[in-house]
């Protein structure tokens, strides 16, 4: 790799952690894009202004192409960024967190059109992100990394299964009193509880144990709705966080 | 791989485009330059002209100055340009989406200068253009023609040092100013720095130009001067690029945010 390094470096694209001031500010989004690909990346010039059109309208930023990077907000010129990244087609691409700081409907759209991107050109995706619901939308394989160390590969399902956490009961709160947490964990069949959107029980039998979930809210005075609900790639995530790889890998 | 010249072409496109964003700042920087050379005049009586004729063989201080900050603008571009360009670079995060990049690094670094370089002759055009107005009297085609020439090999000379303190900032994060005496007579100055200022191609671009474009007195024949100036981009280049290829290897062994 060494040795052929450039040819290495043509055929990657990346976009790095905390980049977003990373462009020529008083440049526009398209000069700024046809500099990195013509200059830096070697593109053809006329290929460099097609393809910014085209990753322009993929992610919905024809209308901005033309504002100067500075003027643009956070979440937009981190799109610059992640478009940047893939604007000489690269067969594989780095991403470091690439929706950090997108809001909700953007970081959506960019998620879109990179899964289809990646699926139409062949190019091999490897995003490092914490948001659990992009790494389960986007990525065909997960890596779980805990301090260091890898501690699973594989698919989002694999993953959910390795990890046994057969069902999830969803409480629409997200703060619960600390005896009423307990009461709900020492159910039977109870393994564990996340607290982020909402609480999240993490079971066995979800059914068999509604009656007493139920049971326990009306005596501590709260009305609020509960439901059985798939679990989540965070779901499992949590599950491994908080009980460890020993109690995963046995699945007790 | 992108070549040096589309390298040096799109770092000038992106630097003219970003300095003629800025009309008043740039309308106002050209007016100042013409301005400034023709303050000088005032400056010009607080020294004692007699002496500088004695050193260099010219009294003309007005030209005499105003060709030293020309010069050391050129310079100061060469030497510090890309090493400020790395430190940009490095706090908006750029660096490392930079060195993704297929190309070679010392010509990065070398275009940019280059293209820094153009940019400041934009600004000091026009003062070095007012210094030639106050050397009227012993200008000639060919003494700008030889006097331009030495400017530009001691410029690249300079770079070479130039990509060696871009490295340095990427080794080290800051690197501390270094020593500028152009705008006194070589002359007049201690033996000691005489003698740091002859490893330096500055001194010779300097006093050569000055030379073809005033007549002044050198400080050796120019026989030597040339010959020392070619010596000195020639061992520079060699230098510089030791250091871009040290900076490369520390940067694959450890990563760019951990040199």
């Amino acid at each position: 790799m060494d040795k052929q390094e450039n040819k290495v470096r043509q055929i990657i694209g990346y976009a790095g952690q905390d980049s977003e001031q990373s462009a020529y500010w008083r440049l526009s989004v398209r000069e700024n894009l046809l500099y990195f690909a013509y200059a830096l990346r070697d593109v053809p010039y006329k290929v460099a202004k097609e393809r910014t059109e085209e990753i322009a309208a993929g992610v919905g930023f024809t209308d901005r192409l033309d504002r100067h990077f500075i003027a643009l907000s956070g979440g937009e010129k981190q799109l610059v960024i992640v478009m940047r990244a893939i604007i000489h087609n690269p067969q594989v691409c780095f991403l470091d967190e690439p929706s950090k700081s997108l809001d909700p409907m953007t970081g959506r759209r960019a998620r879109t059109y990179l899964k289809k991107y990646a699926q139409d050109h062949g190019m091999t995706l490897v995003i490092t992100t914490h948001n659990m619901l992009e790494a389960e939308e986007v990525c065909d394989r997960l890596a779980l990394i805990d301090h260091g160390t890898v501690k699973f590969i594989g698919t989002s399902s694999e993953f959910k299964k390795r990890v046994t956490v057969k069902e999830t009961l969803e409480i629409g709160v997200n703060n619960l009193s600390q005896e009423l947490e307990s009461n709900l964990l020492a159910l039977p069949g109870v393994r564990s509880m996340s607290r982020s959107p909402s609480v999240r029980l993490h079971c066995d039998d979800a059914f068999s144990i509604l009656s007493d979930v139920v049971d326990l809210l009306k005596h501590s005075g709260l009305k609020v709705p509960v439901r059985m609900v798939e679990p989540s790639l965070e779901d499992a995530f949590a599950f491994f966080v908080e009980n460890g790889e020993d109690e995963v890998k046995t699945g007790a | 791989m992108p070549s040096a010249v589309k390298l040096f072409y799109m770092s000038v496109w992106r630097n003219l485009l970003t300095m003629t964003r800025y009309k008043a700042n740039f309308i106002f920087e050209m007016l100042g330059s013409v301005l400034f050379g023709f303050g000088m005049l005032i400056l010009a009586m607080a020294f004692d002209t007699n002496m500088l004729g004695n050193l260099v063989g010219s009294t003309n201080y007005v030209a005499f100055i105003i060709l030293g900050i020309s010069f050391q603008s050129w310079q100061n571009t060469a030497l510090w340009g890309s090493a400020g360009m790395f430190q940009g670079e490095l706090s908006s995060g750029q660096i490392d989406y930079t060195f993704s990049c297929p190309f070679s690094r010392y010509w990065y670094i070398a275009s940019n200068i280059a293209a820094s370089a153009l940019q400041s002759t934009i600004f000091f055009a026009p003062m070095f253009c007012v210094a030639l107005y106050f050397t009227s009297s012993t200008l000639t085609p060919l003494g700008l023609f030889l006097g331009l020439t030495a400017t530009m090999v001691s410029v690249a000379a300079v770079a070479q040092l130039g990509a060696i303190f871009a490295s340095l900032v990427l080794k080290f994060r800051q690197t501390t100013a270094i020593f500028s005496f152009f705008n006194f007579a070589f002359q007049m100055l201690p033996v000691p720095l005489q003698i740091v200022g002859y490893s330096l191609p500055l001194t010779f671009g300097m006093d050569l130009l000055r030379y073809y474009v005033m007549e002044t007195r050198p400080i050796m024949p120019v026989t030597y001067e040339w010959a020392g100036l070619f010596l000195q981009l020639v061992i520079f280049a060699v230098i510089a690029k030791l250091a871009v290829l040290y900076l490369e290897k520390s940067a694959k062994e450890q990563g760019l945010h951990y040199l």
